[in-house]
């Protein structure tokens, strides 16, 4: 016999499910918002501070990802889950900052692997800035380190992942890119913090 | 798909490192208001997502479906509207059964005529004129031409008439016995004619007394005009100025003598008169309906432009005729010796009574 509580809870989550809550405030719950905002709020913030390394900008760009989904809530459509969507938009922003500041990050992102040449690799990596420099140490500051010097597709990839929660699938669709090149990427990047953390061990 | 578990170490590093990064609370409620401000600025109810979603669909439904309609209704209304020349047909059909009967009696007197002019003037209004107006009937797709230049060039028929007043004259004395016993025409000097030029002034004089001499032709016109076309009754007039002009023009000098000047400017004001109230007449109808008045005017005028609104007419007549009148026709065409006409009448006579016995002169006569 199912249980009757595990029912409800099924039905409460599904009543709360990201897509119900953006279909609420669609029609004018401003209170599903303070839902959706508190749940993924620190997790597109933090996947918006670990790729732009200036505080302010990363703060401007959260903004107007969310203020990009205010104003687009009535083209909403259950068409997607509701989290790949926001990190959809929070994509765009970024790669509209990269083409006004980083022009090479955007190069970088039209490569199938997201991996930069490998000539770069040996001269100019970013294993030698300051900001990188300065988190070392100790494990933490070393995978945020080794996260740092990572190629922006590979390092995006991986905060989708991990900051989004999102499936190889879902970052395929959120950055727009095929599903091997997502899971290559996602790949690559795991590999690259592994051998950070071995190394600074 | 997810990753290998062999990558649950650095998982675990990055959880510990990242720690609980956060906006600013300033920021967090920024946002929070903008949120509230959107959704308190443009309320929305919530059929309008319904609504907003079918608009395009429904409007382009409707306007397809009232488009089918009317393009429906377009081809229901078609048929009433589509076929003039069976309504020509319809118009042509009462003239000719009035007209016909009297081809056989006015044969002998128009004897002189070639057949084309006669094949003309049977479709014509002034066909069955009475025998007194014998003449001024010979005349008719004359007049029936000076009338239809009447009606686009003002001036022009005065001047035609006085043009072929000179003609006349010159004729009248070939056919002076038909015009002696014409006496309902009041006598006009010769001179008398070219009146009419001053035909800018139309004085407000009665025209009936112009009109009486030529009176049957009006009637005739208003049998061949359907009612809803019975306004251009325009052409008539016309041709009793032209007629009257003709006939002016044929006075003996006799009778040019015995004219009073009243009597000259009387007509001169009836004619002038009428000439005015076809002008306007025909003004009128080519504004109101322009092609009822070309049909009109062409059927009158008899104009090579419409010769095959004539034959058409011809021919419907002709299939109207019984086959003894048309028999009978042709026995007086080869009586007269036209072979040829006769001819020619035999094949149409044949194409239309492919079963008709005819009599052994006409049937020995060679088809080609």
């Amino acid at each position: 016999m199912p249980d009757p509580n595990a029912s409800r809870d099924a039905a409460n989550q599904a009543a709360d499910a990201d897509e119900s809550l953006m279909l609420r405030y669609q029609s004018g719950d401003a209170g599903a918002f303070d839902l959706l905002y508190a749940r993924h709020r620190g997790g597109l913030f933090r996947f918006i501070t670990r790729q732009c390394h200036s505080p302010a900008q990363a703060e401007e760009l959260f903004q107007e990802v969310w203020m990009s989904l205010i104003q687009a809530r009535d083209r909403y459509r259950v068409e997607a889950q509701f989290r790949t969507w926001l990190f959809t938009i929070a994509h765009n922003k970024l790669m509209d900052y990269f083409r006004r500041h980083r022009h090479a990050e955007v190069k970088l992102f039209e490569r199938e692997d997201g991996d930069e040449p490998l000539l770069n690799l040996v001269v100019g990596s970013r294993v030698d800035e300051p900001e990188v420099k300065a988190m070392s140490g100790e494990q933490g500051a070393a995978i945020l380190r080794a996260l740092a010097a990572l190629p922006a597709p590979q390092r995006e990839a991986f905060l989708l992942y991990e900051e989004g929660g999102l499936t190889i699938d879902e970052i395929a669709a959120a950055a727009g890119i095929s599903f091997e090149a997502a899971k290559s990427r996602l790949r690559y990047a795991l590999a690259k913090l592994r051998a950070g953390l071995q190394e600074y061990a | 798909m997810k990753p290998g578990d062999d990558m649950d170490d650095v998982k675990r590093a990055y959880r510990a490192a990242a720690g609980d990064g956060a906006p600013p609370p300033a920021l967090d409620d920024a946002i929070r208001a903008a949120a509230r401000r959107a959704v308190q600025a443009r309320p929305q109810p919530i059929g309008q997502g319904w609504i907003g979603r079918w608009r395009t669909p429904l409007s382009a439904a409707a306007v397809m479906v009232l488009a089918v309609s009317v393009v429906f209704v377009a081809i229901e209304e078609q048929p009433e509207v589509a076929p003039p020349a069976l309504r020509d047909a319809a118009v042509a059909r009462p003239a000719q059964e009035v007209a016909v009967p009297s081809l056989p009696e006015r044969a002998p007197a128009t004897e002189k005529m070639t057949a084309a002019p006669r094949r003309q003037a049977a479709p014509t209004p002034a066909v069955p004129l009475a025998a007194p107006r014998e003449q001024a009937t010979v005349q008719a797709p004359t007049a029936g031409a000076a009338a239809g230049s009447v009606l686009s060039r003002a001036n022009p028929s005065v001047e035609e008439a006085r043009s072929r007043q000179a003609e006349s004259q010159a004729r009248e004395k070939s056919v002076a016995p038909a015009i002696a016993t014409r006496s309902d025409v009041p006598p006009m000097p010769a001179q008398a004619a070219p009146a009419p030029a001053p035909a800018f002034a139309p004085p407000p004089a009665p025209p009936a007394p112009a009109v009486t001499p030529v009176a049957p032709v009006q009637p005739t016109m208003a049998s061949r005009v359907p009612a809803a076309v019975a306004a251009p009754a325009a052409p008539p007039a016309p041709v009793v100025s032209a007629n009257l002009a003709e006939a002016f023009a044929r006075q003996e000098p006799r009778a040019a003598a015995d004219a009073s000047g009243a009597m000259a400017k009387r007509a001169e004001k009836a004619e002038i008169a009428v000439r005015g109230a076809a002008a306007s007449r025909a003004r009128e109808t080519a504004i109101a309906a322009p092609a009822p008045v070309a049909v009109g005017a062409a059927a009158s005028a008899a104009a090579p432009a419409v010769a095959p609104s004539a034959a058409m007419q011809k021919s419907l007549a002709e299939s109207k005729e019984s086959a003894e009148a048309w028999i009978k026709r042709m026995e007086q065409l080869l009586k007269d010796g036209k072979l040829k006409e006769t001819r020619e009448e035999l094949v149409r006579f044949r194409k239309t009574y492919p079963q008709a016995v005819l009599p052994p002169e006409l049937a020995r006569l060679p088809s080609g």
